[in-house]
């Protein structure tokens, strides 16, 4: 065979990999089903309980359902009322040694049409200890062979003895904060007639704060100890600010009950699925919750008891990567770059140094953090370095 | 463009550039506001700020080097001197160093449009438009009326872990002489690029200044241009045809990375030296011998000095002005020629149209195509035909109105193999029989004349006068025809298909395979089966198939009587059986034999070849994936023979290329080995040994490995009691085994093995002696042991507990008696029964649930233990099977049959397709056998003269106990299956249509299916349901199914196939809402298949060339080129959805979603027409 024809095989052959494209579904159902979802642990303070209807597969929006009546109550007939904050959140604060492990409680929730829901008991279960997060430098594969991505993977151990509960799940959210790129002087708020001085300080440091949308979740139960090692959590990559400044991870460790563990397990194969060549068939979760007049409704969410262990982790970028990390990338330009004011919307931001030569601009998110999602409210747990 | 129109062009762009800096000064700008404010003027400082830009590159983009020159620039019009500048190529943009108020040293990047010009490091570069080319510097390079412009740029090679590094520098040329522009690149388009007569002053030139393209710096550039200015000047400038393209000249490396050209290099000093003795020089360097006529490079004298020169490139700039050409073959032989190009390289294959011409001594065989059909007939009319009589028995030994039995047997002239499904016909009593898989048939004849036509596909018809005298024997023999050889696509006969029993039934041979086209050129036997009506598969790369929809673990696939417990290679793209082995296949979806059992819906029956007992022939090919070689032939002429065959693949190179990491980092292997070993013992005996390996690896990345593969023998010994009785006797084994190794995480890292072990003895005998009765009997055994394996920790760290999943051992038992009679002409009953009973043995231990409750781990109530080989549970079951044919005329018939099957084993797995990690599982304590009625009826016509046949099927299934799982149900986390599974009914039913033509030159078949298949979940006693207890379609609910394959053979070296294939969507479960959890979003699912995934389509072509089809050669080789889904349609083969940043995204994978071209080459020994 010649050998440019061996080259054409081999590049079709390159071509018919396979395929993924995004689908739109053509649905003749849209169902808004009632969803109660909570957890409740032995740690006193505030704890909250959430009400809400599903949302049509194509508009996901949460729709908190307000005004029920909303309880939770353990085996001796004791009950914790919660108060409606608005958006489908229920709040109480729980006092001290209301809930102890062995405790087994259950929730009630009574809708605006009188519908009566309640979950089973759930029984707090000792949680192991958290040893450590921490976290090391690692390269993440992409789909470019020849280039892996730096960043820092996050890692947990934890051991916990015979009577601790051997079904874990991790709730853990990140926060950091990041800095503004240019620091500017004076500032055209509305228009060209007045210039401001402007304290750039004000809007240069701003924090982050996101839930993972991912629940880490596992079983010692096939294990011979009750102790986990490396369990890999987040990677954050060099793609993003997060590790511009200041990174904390905050890792929520709680224990489940094996029927609450077989819920999140399940949740949790349902959001890893991937639609690879041998996946489940997947199907909706049912819960612990039920309508108590009519069982056969479907309700979704799950309530459930918990000891919860927690630990907070910060990462500060005092140059301990090899890598580089990405802070809002913004030059000052001159000002005859700006050719035409209609082309330019209110807030101007400026440069000035002493004697005004040059004056430079910069664009406005290269002067207000606030403008890529951050608030610049210093969280009350943040360490700074 | 001619100049005066670009003239008219610049012009536009000129008074356009005017009027949009009009409108600007028109009005007050930020720039000024912001100069009024603060009292600053920015004519020059205007640009974008930046500081070490290219900081983490390698390399520089800048022209001449990386510092800043003193320089001129004019921006809008306004000349400003002695500014440090530099010229970056990559960005186009001129940069500017300055110093601020403050005494800080900037620097900007100037906007490209507001410059008209500047000179820097003493050369001029000018902002203009060349062509249809946007605005961009060129450097200027004039003297009198002619300018050359040059074109400075360099592109970005690229970055790699976020380190760029620059192209080589580009540089584009153009000279203008009053209205001509011309252009060129190097030496040979330099010289070329001036007319005939003067080219030799420009030759001159070039070697008087000493000067290449490649290797001059910019001085020596404009220095070159200059002179050449001056010399276009002096001869007046009668310049060639203007020529308008960009030639990109990549002068400074590019040449010495073209591979060979920069292999062979010399250095010396050459000054005015005869070509002749460069020659020699370089000839004595390199190692490369020159050939050329002495006349034609007798003027040449060359002059040049250097280390490491590029041959080649020195080559083409001596060569190109003396109108030479050379060529350079593998071997270093450089050849020079003179105008005349040497083509390198051969044409390609599809291009050759010449027919091979026939060389002295050979014959060439006749075309098929070369007589025209009245041609061949007048030819067939002339031949006398004499028929040939054939006499049995002895006239002495007949016995007047007693019939007798006639045993006969076809082989095949050439290979000695008995022939399948041959028919024997007497047209006269409207008598016929087809011949069973040893090549044997029978006949009740009163004594008498009869003619009779034997007739099989690719066979010559055999015709002969039959005298029965009394009961005896006749052997035939028939012979390959030589025409439709390769086109046989069915060889169940015309009259099977109406007349014989069989139905919802399909017999394929190998020839087939050749000729339906398929992914990666593999020739694949299911692949072929699931081109036929009623049988379907959930998507490409899913292990098994599914016939009138019933699971995929439902179907049992024999090769030689030994059972394949995983079919599938490769995550089902291939079958693990190779194709050269086989010799035919046939499929039972209904109306199963009674010596059949143990799977409810179909039998899959692989005959190997046998051995050719006349002599050795071999194959062997090679795709993209995969090669093989096979061999067959005697151990001892007509005695004993041997066929082998070997396949494996090479398929780690397909995954390195994948864009997926863990693809990539992944292996995947398979190979397959089978072997028969065939003695004819004595006539009445036939002893038959069969061996076959498959194995199966893959690895995905470093997560996961696999390995499995099946291992089974089979002796059969076929005797020949007496004319009446033949028995078969066979011991079978069959393994299939499995290991997994999961080391997603290390302290959760484990290795599972597990494998099913099948022991079998199986006898079957038919009995002929009963007048209009076909008798048939046996009965087999099977011992199963069942390892399910156990969960151990894999790797040092890894806490896991060992987890044993049960050892399991059972007993299948049949017997069978079935009963042939034809009650007359027209009305032909089969009734058979079996009885098949199981018997789950220890040792075991048995939980117990309460009663009522699932058997889930809260309701235990008692553990039960039973001891080494103690009965745990036994199931039995009547197996009814009845069959009735009736003829409505010659051409036509209505058939009816009904079945029960039990089936006492079936795969644990909980995926959408049948993976090959699925697990099998028998029966036990909790877990009763799944069995099935079915109905079918069909009506079946043929319409002679066109060679065409037509069948309508109904049916109707009634599948009861059959195992589903739960909802997340995990197999691998408890020995208890019953607390991962639910049993619950089956309903399926369709209509199967089909059309064929079997003769011809085009052939094929065309079927449509409609279907459905229907499951309900609902155990009453347990209140356990899935989907609310309401039926809901199968995975392999698929209801509309249309397959084409057509065949069309154009003489005998060129074939064409393609095959077409319509399915409706398979179901799947899509999500309805979403709701929130913790902030994360999650989807609430619809009933259980309530929805489709869009609809299937493929498109397949293939070509097969054969090699010449001379009579006499050693080896023969074709070709098989095709494209698999020609049209590239998107078929889905699976829907999914991720939550992708708060976002519920929907997703459909399609495997093969372009067109996939093949190409495969195949040799064997012997001509053409060797098999």
């Amino acid at each position: 065979m010649p050998v440019n024809k061996l080259h054409i095989i081999l590049i079709l052959v390159l071509l018919c990999g396979s395929c993924v494209e995004p689908f739109e579904l053509l649905l003749e159902e849209s169902q808004e089903v009632l969803v109660i979802s909570g957890m409740i642990s032995d740690r006193p303070g505030r704890h909250e309980i959430i009400v809400s209807l599903s949302s049509p597969y194509r508009e996901p929006v949460f729709q908190g359902v307000d005004l029920c009546m909303v309880a939770v109550e353990d085996q001796e007939g004791n009950m914790i009322h919660y108060t409606n904050i608005g958006e489908g959140v229920y709040v109480a604060d729980l006092p001290d040694s209301f809930l102890e492990v062995g405790d087994a409680v259950s929730l009630q929730v009574l809708t605006p049409e009188d519908r009566l829901y309640r979950s089973s008991f759930d029984t707090i279960l000792a949680c192991p200890e958290l040893d450590s997060v921490y976290y090391e430098l690692g390269q993440q594969e992409t789909p470019d062979p020849e280039f892996t991505r730096p960043g820092i993977q996050f890692y947990l151990d934890m051991t916990g003895g015979p009577n601790d509960s051997r079904n874990i799940i991790w709730q853990v959210d990140e926060t950091w904060e990041y800095w503004a790129s240019l620091i500017g002087t004076h500032i055209y708020r509305h228009d060209w007639s007045i210039l401001e001085e402007f304290r750039s300080s004000v809007l240069f440091k701003c924090w982050k704060n996101f839930p993972l949308d991912h629940v880490y979740i596992r079983s010692t139960r096939s294990l011979s100890a009750n102790e986990l090692k490396r369990l890999p959590l987040n990677f954050v990559s060099n793609e993003t600010d997060r590790l511009s400044v200041t990174y904390s991870l905050h890792v929520q460790q709680q224990s489940l009950s094996s029927e609450s563990y077989d819920y999140w397990r399940r949740m949790n194969d349902q959001s890893v699925e991937s639609g690879g060549m041998y996946e489940k068939q997947p199907a909706s979760v049912a819960g612990n919750i039920y309508n108590v007049d009519d069982p056969e409704e479907v309700v979704l969410g799950c309530f459930y008891a918990t000891q919860l262990r927690e630990e907070r982790l910060f990462v500060h970028n005092n140059n301990l990567f090899d890598f580089y990390v990405p802070h809002i990338q913004c030059q000052y330009q001159t000002t005859n770059t700006l050719f035409t004011p209609e082309h330019y919307k209110f807030p101007v931001y400026l440069y000035s140094p002493v004697n005004f030569n040059p004056t430079l601009w910069g664009p406005e998110e290269c002067f207000d953090c606030r403008v890529q999602g951050g608030d610049t409210i210093q969280p009350e747990y943040w360490k700074a370095w | 463009m001619t100049s005066a129109t670009r003239l008219v062009y610049l012009f536009f762009l000129m008074a356009l550039t005017l009027l949009v800096t009009g409108n600007l000064c028109g009005q007050e700008g930020f720039a000024e506001r912001v100069d009024r404010a603060l009292g600053s003027n920015q004519e020059l400082v205007n640009g974008i700020q930046f500081s070490n830009q290219y900081i983490r590159s390698e390399g520089h983009p800048y022209w001449m080097d990386e510092r800043f020159r003193t320089g001129s620039v004019c921006i809008n019009a306004q000349w400003y001197d002695q500014v440090k500048l530099r010229y970056n190529l990559y960005s186009q943009r001129l940069e500017l160093e300055y110093f601020t108020a403050e005494g800080h040293l900037n620097q900007i990047m100037t906007v490209p449009e507001n410059i008209t010009a500047f000179f820097l490091g003493g050369y001029a570069f000018r902002r203009m438009q060349i062509g249809e080319e946007s605005q961009a510097y060129f450097q200027v390079v004039s003297s009198g009326s002619t300018t050359c412009y040059i074109r400075w740029s360099m592109d970005l090679l690229g970055s790699k872990s976020s380190v760029t590094s620059f192209g080589p520098i580009v540089r584009e040329y153009w000279m203008q002489q009053g209205e001509r522009w011309m252009n060129f690149k190097n030496r040979r388009s330099y010289v070329r690029a001036f007319p005939k007569e003067q080219k030799r002053a420009y030759k001159k030139l070039l070697k008087k200044q000493d000067f290449y393209f490649w290797s001059a710096t910019t001085g020596e550039m404009v220095e070159m241009l200059l002179a050449t200015i001056r010399l276009f000047e002096e001869g007046g400038g009668a310049m060639r045809q203007i020529v308008f393209m960009i030639l990109a000249i990549l002068l400074t490396f590019l040449l010495e990375m073209t591979g060979q050209k920069a292999a062979i290099t010399f250095s010396g000093h050459f000054e005015e030296t005869p070509f002749i003795e460069f020659a020699a020089a370089v000839e004595a360097q390199t190692g490369t011998t020159l050939y050329f006529r002495a006349s034609w490079v007798r003027d040449i004298r060359i002059s040049l000095s250097g280390r490491d020169l590029s041959l080649l490139t020195i080559l083409d700039s001596i060569f190109g002005p003396a109108g030479l050409n050379y060529y350079l073959d593998d071997w270093n032989h450089l050849f020079l020629t003179d105008s005349v190009m040497l083509i390198a390289g051969m044409p390609d294959y599809e291009g050759t149209k010449e027919r091979t011409l026939p060389e002295e001594g050979d014959q060439l065989e006749t075309e098929e195509g070369d007589l025209t059909s009245a041609e061949q007939k007048y030819i067939n009319g002339r031949k006398v035909r004499v028929l040939e009589e054939i006499h049995v028995g002895r006239a002495d030994r007949a016995i007047p109105g007693r019939k007798a039995l006639i045993s006969g047997q076809i082989h095949d002239e050439e290979s000695g193999e008995p022939l399948v499904g041959v028919t024997v016909y007497m047209e006269a009593i409207h008598k016929g029989a087809s011949t069973a898989a040893d090549g044997r048939f029978n006949f009740l004849l009163a004594p008498g004349t009869y003619g009779v036509v034997c007739q099989s596909m690719g066979m010559e018809s055999l015709q002969f006068t039959l005298v029965v005298h009394s009961g005896g024997e006749l052997e035939l023999d028939m012979r390959r025809t030589l025409i439709p050889l390769d086109e046989v696509v069915v060889t169940a006969g015309r009259h099977d298909h109406v007349s014989g029993n069989q139905m919802g039934y399909e017999r394929l041979n190998y020839s087939v395979l050749k000729h339906v086209p398929l992914v990666m050129g593999e020739r694949d036997i299911l692949n072929v089966v699931k081109l036929l009506p009623g049988v379907q598969s959930v998507g490409e790369g899913s292990s098994g198939f599914n016939v009138r929809g019933s699971g995929a673990d439902q179907n049992m696939i024999y090769i030689n009587k030994v059972p394949v417990y995983n079919s599938a290679h490769l995550f089902g793209f291939f079958t693990a059986i190779s194709p050269e082995i086989v010799r035919d296949f046939t499929l039972y979806k209904s109306n199963l034999p009674a010596s059949f059992g143990g799977r409810l819906a179909s039998f899959f029956d692989i005959q190997t070849k046998q051995g050719n007992m006349k002599r050795l022939s071999a194959r062997a090919g090679i795709s993209l994936v995969s090669a093989y070689a096979a061999v067959e032939g005697p151990l001892k002429k007509d005695k004993s023979s041997i066929a082998l065959s070997l396949r494996s693949t090479y398929s780690d190179w397909i995954l390195s290329l994948m864009e997926d990491p863990q693809l990539r980092n992944s292996e995947a292997g398979f190979y397959d080995v089978s072997g028969v070993y065939t003695l004819k013992a004595s006539d009445r005996t036939r002893l038959k040994v069969f061996g076959y390996l498959s194995r199966d690896r893959f690895k995905l990345g470093t997560v996961q490995a696999y390995a499995y593969g099946n291992s089974g023998a089979a002796v059969d010994v076929r005797h020949r009691f007496n004319q009446q009785i033949n028995g078969n006797l066979a011991l079978i084994y069959s393994r299939y085994q499995f290991r997994k190794q999961d080391t997603q995480l290390e302290t959760v890292g484990y290795e599972h093995a597990s494998y099913i072990k099948h022991y079998e003895l199986k006898s079957d005998f038919e009995w002929l002696s009963l007048g209009r009765h076909k008798l048939t009997f046996g009965g087999s055994g099977i011992y199963y042991r069942l390892d399910r394996g156990s969960i151990e920790p894999y790797g040092a760290t890894s806490l896991r507990e060992s987890l044993d999943l049960g050892l399991e051992n059972g007993v299948e038992t049949a017997l069978y008696l079935a009963d042939e009679l034809t009650l007359t002409d027209r009305l032909k009953i089969y009734a058979g029964l079996r009885f098949s009973s199981f018997f789950s043995l220890g040792p075991s231990d048995v939980r117990t649930y309460t009663p009522g409750m699932p058997r889930v781990e809260e309701n235990i109530r008692d553990t039960l233990s039973f001891g080494r080989g103690e009965l745990s549970r036994a199931y039995a079951g009547l197996e009814p099977r009845l069959n009735l044919r009736y003829l409505l005329t010659d051409q036509s018939s209505l058939k009816f049959s009904y079945n029960r099957g039990y089936q006492y084993l079936f795969v644990l797995s909980n995926t959408v397709a049948m993976a090959p990690t699925d697990q099998w599982k028998l029966v036990d304590y909790h877990i009763a056998p799944q069995f099935l009625d079915q109905l079918s009826a069909g009506y079946y016509l043929d319409l002679p003269g066109s060679g065409m046949s037509a069948s309508v099927e109904l049916y109707r299934k009634w599948g009861h106990q059959i195992v589903e799982y739960r909802d997340g149900a995990s197999f691998t986390e408890s020995p208890y299956v019953e607390s991962a599974t639910l049993q619950g009914e089956q309903k399926a039913y369709g209509v199967e249509t089909m059309i064929r033509r079997n003769a011809g030159g085009l052939n094929g078949w065309l079927s449509y299916t409609w279907s459905r298949s229907f499951m309900l979940v609902d155990q009453w006693e347990t209140g356990e349901q899935i989907n609310g207890g309401k039926p809901y379609p199968s995975n392999f609910d698929r209801p509309h199914n249309v397959s084409l394959v057509l065949n069309y053979k154009r003489g005998r070296r060129v074939s064409l196939s393609g095959n077409l294939v319509y399915v409706t969507g398979r179901p799947s479960t899509y999500p309805v809402s979403v709701y929130y959890e913790h902030g994360v979003p999650y989807i609430h699912y619809s009933d259980r298949n309530k929805y489709r995934i869009p609809d299937y389509f493929r498109l397949d072509v293939s070509m097969n060339i054969e090699g010449s089809l001379k009579k006499h050669k050693r080896f023969h080789s074709f070709w098989m080129l095709g494209v698999y889904n020609l049209t590239g349609r998107n078929n889905v083969y699976s829907v999914y959805f991720q939550n992708e940043s708060g976002f519920i995204k929907g997703y459909k994978l399609s495997i093969f979603a372009q067109p996939i071209f093949t190409v495969s080459w195949n040799v064997r020994l012997g001509n053409y027409a060797s098999k």
